[in-house]
């Protein structure tokens, strides 16, 4: 092997995660190259600053490591399954009337369009009313099928869901990536 | 994080090459922890690695005499220990035929201080924690596991539910652009 290795090389060498043949093959142009030779050590430098730094946080440093499904991420699903079945039991019969509709075709697609957005209509009326306390809201996001603003109102549900989604990843990946 | 902080360093090496094995006790307990590591990523067993740093330091205190105790011990102990431990991978010869003959092993290097001379400053521990957590959450899991945990690119593949590929991809990408980040501080 004349050609230099490459920095990729010498990392997988260093991690020990190139096949036994490369590996040696690697080791034997180390001994002959000085100027490989030298980058090797310049990684191995790093990857010690690296063990270190990884390995020993800094003093006030979040010196935790919790697990990927940590037990706030599982509190977290139960409270969206408990939330999910609290919304499905608050409109049963809507969902049911809706389930029955997209099993029922009666060969008119507009009507039958129709049937299915009255459901889907029906199903909102009902979430708003089991938010119903949350009148500040209410009264921020329109209707979404109220006529006059149909597009804004969807526009906004989908602002506010996407933001509460973004938010809530972030908090579990830092928990869960935090060491 | 700085091994000479308060100077005690550089009185043990002075008092080592007078001959104080007691005060060559206190640099070996220093220094072996990363000279096994550096010597383990290189010869692959533990076992091994403690063969290489034992005749590293007996070499190093032969050369001790030679040493100037200005520059820092650490660098100079881990080139002797990387040094010695392509020999060792050169005396692997069951498995393929070796270009170079035996009769030329690596020399132990002379004692100049290295770009690795910083690699455990006070100061650089704190630049290379905050480059970290400035990385992309996938990059910071993949060092995490690497280098915290030492886990093998399989086994952090296993632990993410991905595949070895990108293990193999994240790493790499975020130890480049960690050191590119901090050159030339440590590398």
């Amino acid at each position: 092997m004349n050609a230099h290795l490459d920095d990729e090389t010498l990392t997988l060498f260093l991690d020990g995660e190139l096949d036994r043949t490369t590996r040696l093959t690697a080791a034997q142009h180390l001994m002959q190259c000085p100027a490989c030779r030298e980058r090797l050590i310049q990684w191995n430098a790093f990857f010690t600053a690296l063990d270190v730094t990884t390995t020993v946080p800094l003093p006030g440093a979040e010196p935790e490591t919790r697990p990927i499904l940590g037990s706030r991420r599982l509190l977290w699903l139960a409270l969206e399954a408990l939330l999910a079945v609290v919304l499905m039991a608050g409109s049963w019969e809507r969902w049911v009337d809706l389930g029955r509709r997209l099993h029922t075709w009666n060969g008119n697609l507009l009507g039958q369009f129709t049937l299915w957005l009255a459901s889907l209509h029906g199903l909102e009326s009902d979430l708003r009313n089991l938010l119903s306390p949350v009148r500040d809201l209410q009264r921020i996001i329109p209707t979404p099928t109220a006529p006059g603003a149909p597009l804004a109102g969807w526009i906004a549900v989908a602002l506010v869901l996407g933001i509460v989604w973004w938010f809530t990843n972030r908090w579990l990946l830092n928990e869960s990536t935090h060491t | 994080m700085n091994s000479d902080a308060d100077g005690s360093e550089t009185r043990d090496i002075t008092s080592a090459k007078a001959g104080d094995e007691v005060a060559f006790g206190r640099l070996v307990r220093r220094h072996e922890g990363i000279a096994l590591r550096v010597a383990q990523r290189i010869v692959g067993t533990p076992q091994e690695a403690e063969d290489v740093v034992q005749d590293a330091l007996i070499r190093a205190y032969r050369a001790l005499d030679r040493f100037d105790e200005t520059r820092p011990f650490g660098p100079w102990l881990y080139r002797i220990v990387t040094n010695l431990s392509l020999n060792r991978l050169r005396q692997r010869r069951d498995t393929i035929s070796w270009q170079g003959t035996e009769e030329d092993p690596l020399p132990i290097p002379a004692p100049l201080p290295g770009p690795e001379a910083q690699i455990l400053t006070r100061e650089t521990h704190e630049r290379l924690y905050t480059e970290i957590n400035a990385l992309p959450d996938h990059y910071r899991r993949v060092l995490a596991l690497r280098h915290g945990e030492g886990l093998s690119y399989q086994e952090i593949a296993n632990r993410l539910h991905v595949p070895v590929s990108d293990v193999k991809s994240w790493l790499f990408r975020a130890r480049k652009r960690l050191k590119e980040r901090l050159e030339p501080g440590i590398t």
